[in-house]
């Protein structure tokens, strides 16, 4: 079943830890841009993509429009602030229901998410308060430019305890989460930020490759050998 | 919080612009297109590009462009959901009242913003009033009293209204979005579908 609400994608960056000159979500890997292999994989059931563009967003939506005629495009025009928290905050403010966020520059495997929007889809309608409506992406660390993550609990119940930058953890924030439409109004740069306030958060672990920086991207490559996607 | 939807006609509403499809019509697109041109690379503003279009089709029966006008489609699920919103709904258009006035208000039953033209004999005469669209949206957002206003363009002459409004959609259904367009909107869509899916919440 696909999510029943918006899926929104940060893509307006400048990727600048990346040093490429082009929007992270056009980068070809294996023959195919990130962003093509978002839509026709992972994503290729959902009903509702919005995705924000800003960096040479002419380009982006010339290519995205070949792929998918039906994406809402949300313009970021400071872009350069760097503040994937305020691409999101603009998505969101022609939503009122739960949606899931993520960034851009993934790859993320179809059947992990599969899993996470399905229960997603289910935290969303039950949860009686905001933060049970939530459903914040992990994934075994893998990037070389980590936000880390203090877990409690396994499976089905392991939580988000904590953001850290500077103490490795096993996992990393895997910049996807499903969350209420008004998560994004506090004044940060980052999403994890402004999750802050509502931890402790439930968790799910997706199998994600990220790509922030060369070795990143190298990385990747030897990822989708394995996962496709 | 109540808010009101303003959207330009031609290639938004419509599936088709009407001035272009008249003049293929009428066998005179070279003339409009090389007006068009003219418009386009800012060597006229739209006030006098609009008269010399009229000018052009100034001895068609404004039944005839009513006739053509008809065979025009409207983008479905755009004007279902004007038909479901009408009393906050507005079409405002440079084109004349008296060619698309009868078929918005059958059609869509909302309110139209339009040019006018004096009419005698089935022809139009002298043009009496040029809509600009950015000071209608402010008049009409004043009169009806909205919280705020969303309206929906794609040409160089919605760029006006879609900056003055608190959310401003770029529209490419037809054709691609003007550039200024594109840099006056907080939206970009291209699919009636995927309008109205982003509108319904607003």
């Amino acid at each position: 079943m696909p999510f029943n609400g918006p899926i929104i994608i940060a893509a307006a960056g400048i990727g600048s830890r990346l040093g490429q000159g082009r929007p992270k979500a056009l980068l070809n890997i294996g023959g195919r841009t990130v962003i093509e292999r978002l839509l026709t994989g992972c994503l290729k059931d959902e009903k509702d993509i919005r995705i924000v563009v800003g960096f040479q967003e002419q380009d982006l939506i010339d290519h995205v429009k070949e792929i998918r005629r039906d994406v809402i495009y949300v313009r970021n025009p400071d872009y350069r602030d760097g503040s994937t928290r305020r691409s999101f905050a603009l998505a969101a403010q022609a939503v009122k229901q739960p949606l899931i966020m993520m960034d851009g520059d993934l790859l993320v495997a179809a059947d992990s998410w599969r899993a996470f929007a399905d229960r997603a889809a289910k935290v969303s309608a039950q949860g009686a308060s905001s933060a049970e409506r939530s459903l914040i992406g992990v994934t075994p660390v893998n990037s070389t430019d980590a936000v880390f993550v203090r877990t409690s609990g396994e499976g089905a119940e392991m939580k988000v305890e904590g953001f850290t930058r500077k103490e490795p953890q096993k996992y990393e924030w895997a910049s996807i989460a499903c969350l209420d439409s008004s998560a994004f109004t506090a004044n940060t740069n980052y999403v994890f930020e402004c999750l802050e306030p509502y931890l402790p958060l439930p968790a799910f672990s997706l199998n994600i490759a990220e790509i922030d920086t060369p070795a990143d991207l190298a990385a990747a490559q030897e990822w989708l050998k394995k996962n496709g996607g | 919080m109540t808010t009101g939807f303003a959207f330009d006609f031609d290639g938004t509403v419509s599936t088709e612009e009407l001035l272009p499809k008249l003049a293929r019509e009428l066998g005179i697109a070279e003339e409009m297109a090389t007006l068009t041109k003219a418009t386009m690379a800012g060597l006229l503003d739209f006030k006098q590009s609009f008269k010399l279009r009229c000018r052009l089709l100034d001895n068609v029966p404004i039944s005839r462009v009513r006739e053509i006008l008809s065979s025009i489609p409207m983008c479905p699920e755009v004007a279902d959901f004007i038909r479901e919103r009408r009393n906050r709904c507005v079409i405002i258009t440079g084109n004349l009242e008296c060619w698309v006035g009868e078929a918005v208000q059958k059609a869509l039953g909302c309110k139209l913003i339009s040019s006018r033209a004096e009419t005698a004999n089935d022809r139009i005469g002298k043009l009496t009033y040029i809509v600009e669209k950015g000071p209608s949206l402010d008049e009409w957002r004043t009169e009806m009293n909205f919280d705020r206003v969303v309206a929906v363009g794609e040409g160089a002459n919605d760029v006006e209204m879609l900056r003055r409004a608190d959310i401003a959609i770029a529209f490419g259904g037809v054709h691609a979005p003007s550039l200024g367009a594109l840099e006056a909107a907080n939206y970009v869509v291209y699919q009636g579908e995927a309008l109205c899916r982003l509108m319904a919440p607003l």
